[in-house]
């Protein structure tokens, strides 16, 4: 019987390969992160006072440190929104789905399935790249 | 003597307003299938819930091949294999992938895996649906594949609420078969369901549920079941309440 982590964390990277939320949610972030960094530095660029005030400090530069400062902002902000928005979902399609009764009396522990669906995105990324070892490991 | 696959004494839990299950007693052997009956809302659903341990009892204690419930390890999950309310199947993966991690998560080894999801689609009569997204599925043949993971790993004991839910009559036939053959080959099997004619072709020990309570058994070679069946609903309902 392989390690309950391990299991965990192969189920969870193929439910979340598989899953249209997770897609749309990543385009969705990637378009409203672009679209907000271009138009935050193209309103300050023009001098929009309301934007440049909301930039703080970052006001005061310009060019290449505005654009990536600004890109940093909305990253961490839109980034967590995305993290929440997943996490949210991994865990309630249990319950929507009504396959939270069929994760009872297995081998891996709720607990151990809980921390792997954590860890399955930064699992995901690294299989998307390099390509799982077997088909469901 | 029977090895006894499930073990329930004194088992009680009671929601607010007084449903639930009222202090059951209740043994499932090896080889045996052990049926349930009762109508809705007799606390057949919530009795399966407590002997896997998804709902914490009030009183009374639940034993898995020996083992209490509550103290439950992996190798005690791995020997089971259930379905309550919904089948373990997300909609977005195909019956392949559904069927690899139902049985990883009952602790199939990735060697075996190839080997116990043929047999399972083989089982069920799935294979033409291998490759099909489970959410394209009819309800039917989610419930078979649902059924099929149910029963890839080989389970000592299996415990399967209304299992015949959505299946056509060849289904219900194959499942049947299954069941039967399973608990012929040792395993313990508790299955609920509303069609005592359907039971009664493979139950070894009919036992009839109401309010809460096992109130008696039916002989599963005997005739005029339902009448039998409703006479002990209707002795119960009229007893005085102790």
């Amino acid at each position: 019987m392989s390690h309950p982590f391990r299991t965990a964390l192969v189920v969870e990277t193929q439910k979340l390969r598989a899953s249209r939320v997770v897609l749309a949610a990543s385009v969705l972030v990637l378009v409203g992160i672009s679209v907000l960094v271009g138009a935050m530095t193209a309103a300050a660029e023009a001098g929009n006072e309301q934007i440049l005030s909301q930039l703080g400090t970052l006001a005061d530069g310009g060019g290449w440190e505005r654009f990536w400062g600004v890109s940093a902002q909305v990253t961490s902000a839109a980034g967590l929104l995305c993290f929440g928005v997943v996490l949210a979902w991994v865990v309630g399609r249990e319950f929507a789905d009504g396959t939270i009764t069929g994760l009872f009396a297995i081998t891996v522990p709720k607990a151990t399935i809980a921390l792997a669906k954590l860890a399955s995105r930064w699992r995901g990324a690294q299989w998307s790249q390099s390509g799982s070892p077997h088909p469901w490991w | 003597m029977v090895e006894l696959r499930l073990s329930a004494r004194g088992l009680r839990r009671v929601f607010p307003g007084g449903a639930g299950v009222h202090g059951v007693d209740l043994d499932v052997g090896a080889g045996q299938v052990h049926a349930l009956v009762g109508l809705n809302g007799a606390g057949k659903t919530t009795l399966m819930r407590l002997v896997l341990g998804m709902l914490q009892p009030d009183a009374g204690t639940v034993r898995i091949g020996g083992r209490d419930v509550s103290r439950a390890d992996a190798m005690t999950w791995r020997r089971v294999g259930h379905l309550i309310d919904q089948a373990l199947i997300y909609p977005e993966l195909d019956v392949t992938t559904n069927l690899a991690l139902a049985a990883l998560l009952h602790g199939v080894n990735a060697e075996a895996l190839p080997a116990t999801i043929e047999r399972a689609l083989v089982d069920l009569d799935v294979g033409r649906y291998s490759d099909v997204r489970a959410r394209v599925l009819s309800s039917g043949n989610r419930q078979r594949v649902g059924l099929a993971g149910v029963l890839a790993h080989d389970p000592d004991l299996i415990v399967v609420d209304e299992p015949t839910n959505a299946l056509d009559p060849a289904a219900v036939i194959r499942l049947r078969d299954l069941l039967r053959e399973r608990a012929d080959r040792g395993a313990g099997v508790l299955v609920s369901s509303h069609h005592l004619d359907e039971v009664a072709r493979i139950a070894d020990r009919i036992s009839v549920m109401n309010n809460g309570r096992l109130i008696g058994t039916l002989n599963p070679g005997g005739v005029d079941l339902e009448r039998a069946f409703f006479t002990l609903i209707h002795a119960d309902d009229v007893k005085p309440s102790t």
